[in-house]
């Protein structure tokens, strides 16, 4: 099970694409963090040999404090005990407010990389205040790597990307300090669906080309970059591991993933959560039973029979994307008993470059 | 001067008594001098030896299994070289041809064929002939894949190409900022020869133990990758970064590249070629 547990939907950036903007900002209570992780220790004790993963996200997490954090830490002890053995526990931060106070209230917490999104385009990506996001950025990194804290970065493809595909992609495999990058497209939440950002947003098309690109690109390095979701299609088609896919492209995100407002509303994930649609309930009023039953949580288990009932009936890519993720096809349809918006995308991706190396995956052979 | 740990200290022979530290790289201009001095040496501490001629190696007889040697080759006597084969066939003996030499190709290709270990040592970017080079390459590629070749650096660039080591032609040209240390005749300490005069860290007088890092010139060095990326330069979307990591332009920020890229990129893609094959056969 993965948590996103939104521990502020405040943020000191300014990203014109941001896809979790809230008018109004929450932070993260105590008592919803004692919820929200008992809630964790219910899904370790039902599952003997299964981990949680919490990740801690936002707006942007690292506006809470370092005292703050002293107290989650403390939490997960009273509500874990030995169980916190098998918790997992990432960040998804623009690093920015990184300090070596905050990496030592953060190291005893953190098991898993902090995950940095980060662009090599002026105007995409910004901080609130005089100083630049790239100042703030590389100093954050000498703190993390100083605590022997390790950063991936997120990357938003935009129409930019697409056009300098491999000028991006060169800039991160060479970068010293980062390691991995998952490339995720821009989707319209938050301000990614105001007019202003009209010009940076991609089509089905475009993530197609990109994908297409940075494919070719990946197998010029010898398919040896840590780069999502190129080393995971890989693993799916060439090592015949569909299972290593993104939740985007596995059709069992409901059994996988929730996420956590700071209000305590519980969501299918984090992109549910910045929608605000299709709540489980609420951390003071359900727990894992409850989510379990949720009629919201067993629709969204329909959707695969939906789909193999209807659009994707006779795909024969269907195991490396399952309709991909539901809440895109929310976004773009007003519906989850849809493909998403990138499916011709991914379509064309999938026969010009992974035809070439032998037939999909078929359905019956998915584990 | 008692140098940090990690570093290996280049120093010319009349200087080696006045540096402590583990590692030493011993330049010597006359092998007559060595002789003399070899009794009182701290052999413990030197790790290597580079010598003006191959001919200097009967001389050191009684210190073969001491050290590494380095030996130049001047000239292109090859009757001399097979004059000196069984002695310069040691593990421990390096041949090293200039690489301005007008003979590089050939000398490095004759020496390897004779199972010498061959080496060009990276001085300055323009000092390379530049389609030499280009035919190294081909030629290291092209013969590994039946055998393995002795001519450095170009099989270390291979190998690091192959297995994504964090090596760049600093490393290949003994410029690892955190590696090396050069001493030059008159005791001024820098990186190494080629950046003595523009970035000296100081002189062996001035420099105490750990100093080093706190220098204007090493920080400089020291934070070059760094800002590469954060000012976006050409250098940080190169194809050839990982290779050269802009070892050719830090000295001249506008060195024409493009003929050392080209080389570096054939290198890398046929590392990649030979990956990408691998990857797939692995999983048919």
């Amino acid at each position: 099970m993965v948590i996103i547990l939104k521990m502020s939907t405040a943020c000191n950036g300014t990203c014109v694409y941001c896809s979790a903007y809230k008018d109004k900002p929450q932070h993260l209570s105590v008592e919803v963090a004692q919820r929200a992780l008992g809630l964790a220790a219910e899904y370790l004790r039902a599952d003997l040999r299964g981990h949680v993963h919490i990740i801690l996200h936002g707006g942007e997490p690292m506006l809470r404090s370092s005292r703050f954090y002293a107290t989650f830490d403390r939490l997960i002890d009273e509500q874990l005990g030995a169980l916190r053995s098998r918790l997992r526990v990432a960040m998804q931060s623009n690093l920015t407010l990184l300090t070596p106070a905050k990496a030592e209230a953060l190291k005893p917490i953190l098991t898993r990389p902090i995950g940095t999104s980060y662009d090599i385009y002026p105007g995409v990506r910004g901080i609130r205040g005089d100083q630049s996001l790239d100042e703030r950025w590389y100093r954050a990194i000498h703190v993390a790597r100083e605590a022997d804290i390790d950063t991936g970065v997120v990357y938003v493809v935009h129409q930019q990307t697409v056009r300098d595909t491999e000028k991006v992609w060169t800039f991160f495999r060479n970068h010293p300090f980062v390691p991995t990058v998952r490339f995720n497209p821009l989707y319209a939440e938050g301000l990614g669906k105001s007019d202003e950002v009209a010009d940076l947003g991609i089509t089905a098309d475009q993530w197609g080309e990109f994908l297409i690109r940075g494919w070719r690109l990946y197998e010029r390095d010898g398919f040896r970059p840590s780069f999502a979701p190129f080393n995971e299609i890989f693993a799916a088609h060439v090592k015949r591991e569909p299972h290593q896919m993104s939740c985007s492209h596995k059709g069992n995100c409901y059994n996988t993933h929730m996420g956590i407002d700071p209000d305590g509303s519980i969501y299918n994930c984090g992109r549910w959560s910045d929608t605000q649609q299709y709540s489980y309930g609420t951390v003071f009023d359900t727990d894992r039973e409850g989510i379990l039953s949720s009629e919201v949580r067993l629709n969204l288990a329909k959707r695969q029979e939906v789909l193999l009932q209807g659009p994707c009936q006779d795909c024969k890519w269907w195991v490396y994307c399952h309709g991909g993720c539901p809440n895109d096809a929310y976004l773009e349809h007003g519906t989850i008993e849809a493909p998403t918006k990138w499916c011709q995308g991914y379509l064309a991706f999938f026969e010009e470059c992974l035809r070439p190396l032998g037939e999909p995956v078929r359905r019956e052979e998915e584990r | 001067m008692t140098p940090p740990n990690d570093y290996t200290v280049s120093v010319p022979l009349a200087l080696v008594e006045d540096l402590d530290g583990p590692a030493l790289h011993l330049r010597v201009d006359d092998c007559a001098a060595l002789v003399e001095a070899a009794d009182h040496l701290p052999w413990q501490r030197i790790r290597e030896v580079t010598l003006p001629s191959v001919d200097d190696l009967p001389a050191l007889e009684a210190y073969y299994g001491r050290v590494r040697w380095n030996l130049w080759w001047k000239g292109f006597d090859v009757g001399r070289l097979l004059d000196l084969l069984p002695a310069l066939r040691r593990q421990t003996v390096t041949v090293l041809v200039a690489p301005d030499d007008p003979d590089l190709y050939d000398k490095l290709v004759v020496g390897e064929s004779l199972s010498l270990n061959m080496a060009m040592p990276l001085t300055d970017p323009d000092a390379i002939d530049l389609a030499a080079l280009n035919s190294l390459v081909s030629y290291v590629l092209i013969t590994s894949a039946t055998r393995p070749v002795r001519i450095e650096p170009l099989v270390s660039m291979v190998k690091t190409a192959a297995d994504r080591e964090d090596q760049t032609l600093w490393d290949f040209a003994g410029e690892n900022v955190h590696r090396n240390l050069f001493v030059d005749d008159a005791g001024r300490v820098s990186i190494s020869a080629r950046l003595a005069d523009t970035h000296p860290y100081g002189t062996l007088r001035e420099i105490k133990s750990g100093e080093v890092e706190s220098s204007e010139a090493f920080r400089r060095l020291d934070g070059y990758a760094e800002g590469l990326f954060r000012d976006q330069t050409e250098c940080s979307t190169c194809r050839a970064f990982p290779l050269c990591g802009s070892w050719l332009r830090y000295a001249d920020p506008q060195y024409d590249c493009e003929v050392w890229q080209l080389v570096l990129t054939s290198l890398q893609d046929a590392v990649g070629d030979a990956e990408r094959a691998r990857a797939l056969a692995r999983h048919r």
